[in-house]
């Protein structure tokens, strides 16, 4: 008998946790192309949609296309295509999330034009409070995709 | 003795090459790596071996200028040795030339190589019995951990010359000849029938998502994310290096040094050539207080190649290494095919325009991947013109960051509206290309860190000596009021038609030397913003610099001169165009 893979058990608990995090996505993407193009900034609590042509622009059009992997991949993830259309959504929020996570760090060590060399405790850890933007947000949800990709090699 | 390695288009020759002769050679995962031979040496039983890689050719009638090549050496190399490296998962294929080799009378010693892409694949290959086939060594071989090479090279001294007749003779029973494409597919069938076995292969994660990035739907989303993830860390790492520390070294410790200590003055021609040409201010001549003003050879001459470009070019080599080794760029390749079709050319145009953004020499080199005259003249006058080089960006990104997105739109349009009239104006044909796409791969630190180490170093051995040379030049030409003369001349030119100030003849001149240097003595002008844009596009597409320019006669002969005559029309057309556009916005 074939064995199975092991993303079939509870398959139906996978669809609904990428169908919320696919809307999820797709509507962050949609924010962040509309703070976009009207040019406004839009900052609430803990969240911050850039609205530079760069980040908000071609960054809310990679967020929004990673919405659109996931709900077109939820479906029967267990077979092998399927679970590649979601394992390329959360690689898109992954490399958006992963610059942004970059740029703070480089941002963070320097002291800047005024100061020393390096910059303060202070300067350094403010770097890294919030706020911060969708993809950062998205991060520790797409990672849910690793345990995925390893229920779907364990056969059961 | 002398070895040829040979072999289809990314089968792994330049691996084998690296590990054999200790040699540095770029190796890539994508086809046309190598487009010239390159020699090299082994020591075997004391004595010196010489072997030569050999571009990758599909068989021994040439399609393109790298094929020709190889079978131009194969040709020149009677009585050597050939090391046929096959693709152990693709086996049939490789067969071909192998056979095509052997008939020629030469000693053939087969490598099957990615023989662990094979068992991935559960591809079951006898070995042996190929061996008893050929009557010639076989060896299994993984190029990228060295695995079978030891073997491969203990076996060179039992490969002998054989008759295809022979092979016919063990594989059918019957001895006759196999002379026609017909008869070598025959044959090879007939061997693949005898050594191979496939097993039950199912798709894994890596192939699905291999089959995704090429198709276009899902293949553009992705290449767009991979893009903006590619700029996004080379504007950070960039930024961190040149903004964080380098700025600060060289404005606040080198320049004030040399100030200090160096003789003359302000003033002194030999200073103002070496240290600091200084500045006016209220009608007195003031110190420069930063690299980019000082046009000194020791201050601006060292700080543009490595307080700005090195950063900018080290992680842009590093990034595209990543990309070659994973095996995205022919993805990238087959996803723009099309579209580089309407404009003449096929995908594999990517990796010269791609290899371009690092540095238009290596590039202007890659365009032998492309098969007709028709197409490499095209590619050629195209990367020269349209697109700037990393060391450029780098210094944009210093001298225009909110503007560098626009310059780059620009140029990419006039990539493809020359291209496409070009393609319209210029006779030749287009052939369709069929592409071998390579599997995904995790990349090896070691290739990575090599083909970094070698790009950027051979950027420092070109770009420092032609910086500070083109520093001095400027500046003897700015003394002896040569710039000024020149500015006087062309300024109905560059004040009416291009709409940029008369002073940009200076950094014109340096643009045949460095482009990145003449952008960054563009910043010492004083103009608008949109005359910067449209000075900095004029240097873009102003002649190519020195080396590129060396290269491209080197590679393109005579059509050098047609080349040089379709960059003067653009220079006036698109450089005017922008000039015209910003008339139009009320804003020139």
């Amino acid at each position: 008998m074939t064995k199975r893979s092991g993303l079939e058990k509870n398959n139906d608990l996978y669809f609904i946790y990428f169908l919320i995090l696919g809307l999820a996505t797709l509507a962050f993407g949609i924010t962040d192309l509309i703070v976009t193009i009207t040019g406004s900034e839009y900052s609430i609590g803990v969240l911050n949609i850039p609205n530079d042509g760069f980040r908000g622009g071609w960054g809310g059009l990679i967020i929004l296309f990673a919405g659109i992997f996931y709900l077109s991949g939820l479906k029967d993830l267990y077979e092998i295509h399927q679970l590649a259309k979601v394992v390329m959504g959360s690689i898109l929020i992954w490399i958006i999330a992963g610059t942004d996570i970059f740029a703070m760090i480089t941002e963070s060590i320097p002291g800047g034009e005024d100061g020393g060399w390096f910059n303060t405790a202070q300067g350094f850890l403010g770097t890294y409070a919030p706020p911060y933007a969708p993809a950062i947000f998205l991060l520790p949800f797409s990672l849910v995709v690793i345990f995925c990709i390893h229920k779907y090699y364990k056969k059961i | 003795m002398k070895i040829l390695l040979m072999g289809h288009p990314n089968v792994g020759k330049s691996v084998f090459f690296n590990r054999l002769t200790a040699a540095n050679i770029i190796e890539s995962n994508y086809p046309g790596t190598t487009v010239d031979y390159t020699k090299g040496y082994m020591r075997l039983e004391g004595k010196d071996i010489e072997i030569i890689d050999v571009p990758g050719t599909f068989s021994l009638e040439p399609k393109d200028k790298a094929e020709e090549v190889a079978v131009r050496m194969l040709h020149e190399s009677k009585g050597s040795k050939v090391m046929c490296v096959i693709d152990a998962s693709k086996v049939e294929r490789g067969l071909y030339l192998a056979l095509e080799i052997i008939e020629q009378g030469f000693s053939v010693v087969i490598a099957l190589n990615m023989w662990d892409v094979a068992i991935d694949k559960n591809i079951d290959i006898d070995a042996k019995k190929l061996e008893q086939i050929l009557g010639i060594p076989v060896v299994p071989t993984v190029g990228i951990s060295g695995e079978g090479i030891f073997a491969l090279v203990s076996r060179l001294k039992d490969a002998t010359p054989v008759k295809v007749e022979d092979i016919v003779e063990r594989t059918e029973g019957i001895k006759h000849k196999a002379n026609t494409p017909d008869e070598r597919w025959a044959l090879i069938e007939g061997i693949s029938k005898k050594i191979v076995t496939f097993g039950e292969y199912q798709h894994t994660l890596k192939d699905a998502i291999g089959d995704f990035t090429v198709k276009p739907a899902t293949g553009i989303p992705f290449a767009i994310a991979v893009l903006y993830g590619f700029w996004s860390i080379f504007g950070s790492f960039a930024g961190f290096f040149t903004d964080g520390f380098l700025v600060k070294i060289f404005d606040e410790h080198w320049l004030p040094w040399l100030q200090a200590v160096f003789p003359g003055g302000l003033g002194n021609w030999f200073y103002a050539l070496i240290v600091d040409v200084g500045h006016l201010e209220n009608g007195v001549l003031a110190a420069s207080d930063n690299c980019f003003e000082s046009f000194g050879a020791l201050s601006s001459g060292l700080f543009v190649p490595v307080g700005v470009v090195l950063p900018a070019i080290f992680i842009f080599y590093l990034m595209l290494a990543l990309l070659e080794d994973i095996g995205y760029m022919p993805r990238l390749a087959v996803l723009i095919d099309t579209v580089l079709h309407k404009i003449g050319l096929h995908g594999y145009a990517i990796v010269p325009s791609v290899l371009a953004l690092g540095c238009n020499v290596p590039a202007v080199g890659a365009t032998r991947i492309l098969e007709t005259k028709k197409q490499r003249f095209m590619m050629m006058t195209l990367l020269a013109v349209f697109i700037p080089c990393g060391a450029q960006i780098g210094i944009m990104q210093d001298v225009i960051p909110g503007s560098i997105g626009f310059v780059m739109l620009y140029l990419m349009a006039g990539y493809f509206i020359f291209g496409y009239i070009l393609n319209k104006v210029i006779p030749g044909r287009i052939p369709e290309i069929l592409m071998d796409v390579p599997p995904y791969q995790k990349p090896m630190s070691r290739n990575i860190s090599r083909k970094v180490w070698m790009r950027t170093s051979g950027f420092l051995k070109v770009a420092v000596p032609l910086v500070i040379f083109g520093s001095l030049l400027v500046n003897v030409l700015y003394l002896a009021g040569t710039i000024d003369w020149l500015g006087n001349i062309l300024a109905p030119m560059f004040e009416g038609w291009f709409g940029v100030p008369r002073e940009t003849a200076g950094p014109l001149v340096a643009a045949f030397l460095r482009k990145d240097l003449a952008v960054a003595q563009l910043s010492a002008i004083e103009m608008t913003k949109y005359q910067m844009i449209s000075a900095v596009v004029l240097v873009s597409i102003y002649f190519p610099c020195i080396a590129t320019f060396a290269m491209m006669l080197r590679e393109g002969g005579k059509t050098f001169l047609g080349s040089l005559a379709v960059l003067l029309v653009v220079v006036f057309t698109w450089g005017g165009l922008l000039h015209l556009l910003w008339k139009l916005m009320g804003v020139a």
